[in-house]
């Protein structure tokens, strides 16, 4: 039986009712969103592979308590946002930055290339997401959301669980701050 | 209206309402710089658009289902309990909730024992018309002998012990007078709780020596249950010596003050009656050791090591005023800094000393060649792998710049002729690529830049 063309609310009942194959449809359906969810909240590959995996066996283990009415991509956008806020929060400690990207800066320093690693528009690329990186996890999930995902701030609202005015004020000062952050940058000709 | 920054990004939400929408969009066509304002927003959100994510491989996307139906497998079959699980999960170190437990554990216990003792603290004992071992017999015949003469047997050893420990100024003598105390009339002092350290069991002994002086003699790591055996009958509902009680924080610390002020009354006691009454000849014998203040900064102080002074603990005789050199000793912040600025100054006489030749190499660190080379290659070798993944042309383009850049670092560290051709080919090849113009210049000039540095 066929149910691609089902809704995630008829898959959802009959994964509820122990259907695994429609449990497996809807990993599938979801799987590249979560996985790049996740990455974008931890920029790492590894650590979005698990905390994708883990949002799915979550949402599996949940299925009983989950409402019909409810739509499940907050569901699980839901899951995935708290498991990579955590994740954030314990490696609050720890450098991110990975070996990789300080050799390009040596190498660049020292003159090593004939030209600039990247043209003008990567950079910019690069200096943005380093500066979504550096938000605090709560900013940045909201970012990631709208961003990325174009969830309506009401959505945003459901998936986080907070109300609409935290998600427009979080909205508001993130965006403040990226521009100010790539104003700056702009000033001491890094872009 | 005034700009007001926080209403852009609501509007670009498309959150607004009517009424300040209508507001913000008469407002913007006058303001230039919320018009400026608005469209770095936007843009902002436009650029993030674009910002690359890895590419993954079918495969990954083809098992990734899989994997998480097998987790779901796997910790189905372990599932034992949950609330264990839950337990276990808990109580595993390093997660810091151990220590959580156990200080809400501890909390609990002390709010709920230290309740009952406050309780009992009120509690008004008989009064005893006549001395304690009549108090006792009255209550309990069978045991009387046996405790009293056990009780001054173990108080001979407890003097023994008070004389002993106090002799050494290191370690702790906690002596109670118990003078001051209410209970001054009661024969058994048995009321006065005193609890140590939080960690460490709290050994109360009545003070049944003698009546004269009525000290309690409290000796670390002595139980005296015996003790506590008998006293029940007379005093049930009170703690007494040889029982651990739990206080409350506030009777702790006053607890603790008592204790601090007959030690300190007990440690000056005692240093009059010391036999050793040779403090200053023994300090005489420091003549010569550094003081506190040149320990840290003085060669001189070698001399006090090879007298074999150092580390005997004999400048602790007067309350260790003094240090010799290898002690740790606690400084305040201006002398800390004062310290520092010492060792800052010798560093710059060391330095200045030394010829520039031998100083440490300032600024960038020297590249490790093999770790250049180790590195290059991981990158290139993950980059070429973004490549055969990138369908958009825009990102391929600048995968090309990037990879021809990197081949040509590459060989510029091992100068191995195959790294040269291998950037050489990849070159050849990313130019027959359909690659816009700007993106030709660039190849061309990593070309040019990898035939100049072969000669």
């Amino acid at each position: 039986m066929r149910m691609e063309n089902a809704t995630d609310a008829e898959l959802v009942v009959k994964a509820k009712a122990g259907n695994e194959s429609a449990f497996r449809d809807l990993v599938v359906r979801y799987q590249k969103k979560i996985f790049y969810l996740a990455y974008r909240m931890t920029k790492d590959k590894d650590a979005a592979d698990d905390l994708a995996q883990e949002t799915f066996i979550r949402t599996y283990q949940a299925l009983g308590r989950f409402k019909e009415n409810y739509p499940f991509y907050t569901y699980i956008y839901r899951i995935c946002m708290n498991l990579s806020i955590n994740y954030h929060r314990r490696q609050k400690l720890t450098l991110y930055e990975s070996r990789t990207e300080n050799w390009e800066e040596i190498l660049e320093q020292q003159g090593i290339f004939a030209e600039s690693i990247s043209d003008k528009e990567e950079k910019v690329l690069r200096k943005l997401e380093a500066e979504i990186d550096r938000l605090a996890p709560e900013y940045k999930a909201v970012v990631v959301l709208k961003f990325y995902e174009n969830l309506s701030c009401g959505e945003i609202a459901k998936a986080l669980e907070i109300p609409l005015g935290t998600v427009l004020s979080r909205l508001s000062r993130a965006r403040q701050r990226l521009a100010k952050a790539m104003e700056k940058k702009e000033a001491a000709g890094e872009v | 209206m005034k700009c007001n920054f926080e209403w852009l990004s609501t509007y670009l939400d498309g959150e607004l309402s009517d009424e300040k929408r209508a507001e913000l969009e008469k407002h913007l066509k006058t303001c230039e710089v919320c018009t400026a304002k608005l469209d770095e927003l936007a843009r902002l959100e436009a650029t993030a658009k674009k910002i690359p994510v890895p590419q993954l491989s079918e495969a990954y996307w083809e098992n990734f289902a899989s994997r998480v139906q097998n987790k779901i497998a796997i910790r189905g079959k372990q599932k034992r309990a949950p609330w264990l699980e839950n337990l276990k999960r808990f109580f595993q170190p390093s997660t810091g909730k151990l220590a959580l437990a156990g200080s809400l554990a501890t909390i609990l216990l002390v709010a709920i024992i230290g309740q009952d003792y406050w309780k009992k603290e009120t509690y008004k004992p008989p009064a005893f018309q006549s001395s304690p071992a009549e108090g006792i017999v009255a209550q309990n015949d069978s045991l009387e002998q046996s405790t009293l003469s056990e009780k001054k047997e173990r108080q001979v050893e407890a003097d023994k012990d008070r004389l002993i420990t106090s002799g050494r100024r290191d370690e702790p003598v906690l002596q109670k007078s118990a003078r001051e105390n209410k209970q001054k009339e009661l024969p058994v002092p048995s009321a006065s709780a005193i609890a140590s350290k939080p960690t460490e069991e709290t050994v109360l002994r009545s003070a049944t020596k003698d009546e004269k002086t009525n000290e309690f003699g409290l000796a670390e790591g002595r139980m005296q249950t015996e003790s506590a055996a008998v006293n029940a009958p007379a005093a049930a509902n009170k703690p007494i010596q040889g029982d651990t009680v739990l206080v409350t924080a506030r009777g702790k610390a006053e607890i603790r003050k008592q204790v601090a002020t007959s030690q300190v009354k007990v440690a000056a006691e005692e240093i009059e009656k010391l036999p050793i009454r040779k403090v200053d000849d023994l300090l005489k014998i420091q003549v010569g050791a550094p003081t506190k203040k040149n320990a840290l900064s003085t060669p001189d102080s070698q001399a006090v090591s090879k007298d074999g002074l150092q580390g005997v603990g004999l400048t602790h005789i007067r309350g260790g005023m003094q240090s010799v050199q290898g002690d740790t000793v606690l400084v305040t912040a201006g002398r800390k800094a004062q310290i520092r600025k010492q060792v800052t100054a010798s560093q710059v006489r060391v330095a200045q000393a030394e010829p520039m030749t031998k100083r440490p190499y300032m600024g960038m660190p020297p590249i490790d060649t093999a770790q250049a080379i180790d590195n290059l290659r991981q990158i290139i070798a993950e980059k070429e792998k973004q490549l055969s993944a990138a369908i958009l042309k825009s990102m391929a383009e600048s995968l090309y710049t990037f990879l021809g850049n990197y081949y040509v670092a590459l060989y510029r560290f091992s100068q191995q002729p195959e790294d040269w051709n291998k950037a050489d080919v990849r070159l050849k090849e990313f130019l027959q690529k359909d690659i816009s113009d700007g993106a030709r210049q660039k190849l061309l000039a990593i070309q040019a830049e990898l035939k100049k540095i072969k000669k």
